[in-house]
């Protein structure tokens, strides 16, 4: 098993990226999945957005990834895992993050990206703000986001094992 | 005195910014009271400081766990998630 997780304040190709993550991955898988998150140009309540903004505490952010990552990898029997996010500043259209697993099987393989983008929106350990015409303001944890990782019934050894919360 | 340097994580930065220092003559002292001595300070806008978490030397801790002025010390509003 490969599990590679990167915090990054730097702009990320996620095709690139993934054409490598592919090679590195071996002839010998079944199944490659991904994922890759975007700024979005309008808030949830409708309203342009110009830019997104993501902060970080850098050691808990980065472990709360790696946790993440490495529950997604175990529970789902990936060989390998790529998790890339960004912090910084982003404009519309810019990828914010990158999911990326090779399993055995598809099904497994896009189980793991659906979960571990379920846990990242709701655990990892980020703040963002968003700016347009109406200033800057924070984005708050939404509850879609907790109903979506309920899906998971994520046991309290999981969380214990890989997780902050 | 003991001086606390304390990382202002998301929202907290508005108001604080990035580090806040507070002299207090208390040490240890519990992330509770830490928390409300920071809120004094830097109450900031919307912030729900009673949902502001601690976090010591990287480890995310309960509100009564102790801080000593030299470890490094967070507090964490709820995450928006990546």
């Amino acid at each position: 098993m490969t599990v590679r997780v990167t915090l990054s304040d730097a702009p990320f190709d996620p095709y690139a990226l993934l054409a490598q993550f592919a090679r590195d991955a071996g002839g010998d898988i079944g199944a490659i999945a991904s994922f890759v998150g975007q700024t979005r140009a309008t808030s949830a309540d409708g309203a342009a957005i110009s830019a997104m903004e993501l902060t970080s505490y850098r050691s808990l952010t980065l472990r709360s990834m790696e946790d993440i990552a490495a529950a997604a990898a175990t529970r789902f029997g990936l060989t390998h895992l790529l998790l890339l996010h960004r912090v910084g500043r982003m404009v519309p259209g810019e990828p914010v993050v990158l999911v990326a697993v090779a399993a055995s099987h598809r099904r497994n393989a896009l189980q793991a990206v659906d979960y571990a983008m379920d846990r990242l929106k709701s655990e990892a350990v980020f703040w963002k703000a968003e700016m347009g015409d109406f200033g800057r303001r924070w984005i708050e944890p939404s509850d879609g986001d907790a109903a979506d990782l309920a899906r998971w019934n994520i046991g309290q050894e999981e969380h214990d094992n890989n997780g902050r919360n | 005195m003991a001086v606390y340097i304390i990382d202002m994580c998301g929202r907290l930065a508005d108001a604080a910014g990035q580090e806040l220092r507070l002299e207090l003559a208390e040490e240890p002292i519990s992330i509770a009271a830490l928390r409300d001595a920071a809120r004094a300070i830097a109450p900031g806008q919307g912030v729900h400081w009673e949902r502001v978490r601690g976090c010591i030397d990287a480890e995310i801790v309960a509100d009564d766990a102790q801080a000593y002025a030299h470890q490094t010390i967070a507090l964490l509003p709820p995450v928006s998630g990546g």
